[in-house]
């Protein structure tokens, strides 16, 4: 299924779209997560548990790839949606070029619990946006909120 | 000369550990485990359309990357410690691979994920009796470290 974007800014909301609908099939399709963010400071994005999501069959627990990757696009969206509010009143093409360079440097899990449960929210907050690099912090939570794993994230923005 | 016991269980280890680590999204991947010993993980993918991240450049994106690498990683995990637990009884072998999990992960992006084809490589850096460690390296096709890592998984 292709990602849903559940963003609430209009404006954000058909910028995501675009992105999102580039690529499909796409590695996000396997994920089938929603990005649900409601401001432009904290990016939310929510999956279910999926049996192509699992790592340990016994212990029925999320994969590991499947945790970082899902931070990774916490992290990332996170910078999209803050560097979409510096650049909304630009037009089109120059928000595209603006946007199209944000990429992963650097990224760091720590692995705190296991990946129990059935539903999934990855949030992540700017802890540092600079004119070339950002810097954002991650949390995966469960349905009980639940601690799962954190992250750190470092991404070209210039 | 390769002793021919080593590369039966070399194949074994290998195979139980596709059908038993993640089959689906390893399938989904398109990851090929071609690892030459117990000390060292290979896995291989092809670049695909469904992997890629920026469409625009046309390179992995970074959640293929980070989890190749993991899975590098913990496979390398994994085939030392089967090696090690040979003799065990087969209940006892599985009891305490299927307990190896990702504790912390850090991966370094140094250069865009652009190539036809990518090798994952992993190395135990500590076999401890609670905790390993492990360097990862992910190259393409013309031998260009696009990006490295350092994994620690719980054994014990």
């Amino acid at each position: 299924m292709p990602v849903r974007v559940n963003v609430k800014e209009k404006d954000l909301k058909a910028m995501v779209e675009y992105f999102v609908q580039k690529v499909s099939p796409s590695f996000n399709d396997i994920l089938d997560f929603s990005l649900d963010s409601q401001t432009f400071d904290e990016g939310v994005v929510s999956f279910d548990l999926r049996d192509e999501l699992i790592g340990n069959p016994i212990f029925r627990i999320l994969h590991g790839g499947v945790i970082s990757s899902i931070l990774d696009i916490a992290g990332g969206h996170t910078v999209h949606i803050k560097v979409f509010e510096e650049v909304r009143e630009k037009p089109f093409d120059k928000q595209l070029e603006r946007l199209s360079k944000i990429g992963t440097i650097d990224l760091r899990i720590d692995y705190l619990r296991p990946g129990r449960g059935q539903h999934f929210t990855a949030k992540g907050c700017i802890l540092r946006m600079g004119k070339k690099v950002a810097v954002t912090r991650m949390e995966l939570r469960n349905e009980d909120s639940i601690l799962i794993a954190v992250g750190t994230g470092t991404y070209t923005v210039g | 000369m390769t002793d021919r016991n080593v590369d039966d269980e070399l194949r074994f280890a290998i195979d139980f550990f596709v059908k038993t680590a993640g089959p689906e999204f390893s399938q989904f991947m398109g990851f090929s485990i071609e690892s030459p010993d117990f000390n060292t993980g290979i896995i291989k993918f092809d670049m695909k359309d469904r992997l890629i991240g920026n469409p625009y450049y046309r390179v992995l994106h970074g959640g293929i990357v980070s989890a190749s690498l993991d899975t590098v990683g913990g496979h390398t995990v994994y085939l030392n410690l089967f090696h090690k637990l040979k003799g065990k009884p087969p209940e006892k072998q599985f009891e305490i691979l299927s307990k190896i999990g990702t504790i912390d992960l850090r991966i370094d992006y140094l250069r865009p994920g652009r190539g036809k084809s990518f090798t994952a490589k992993g190395y135990i850096l500590r076999m401890g009796s609670k905790v390993a460690v492990t360097r990862m390296e992910l190259h393409n096709d013309e031998e260009v470290l696009i990006a490295v890592g350092t994994g620690v998984y719980s054994v014990g």
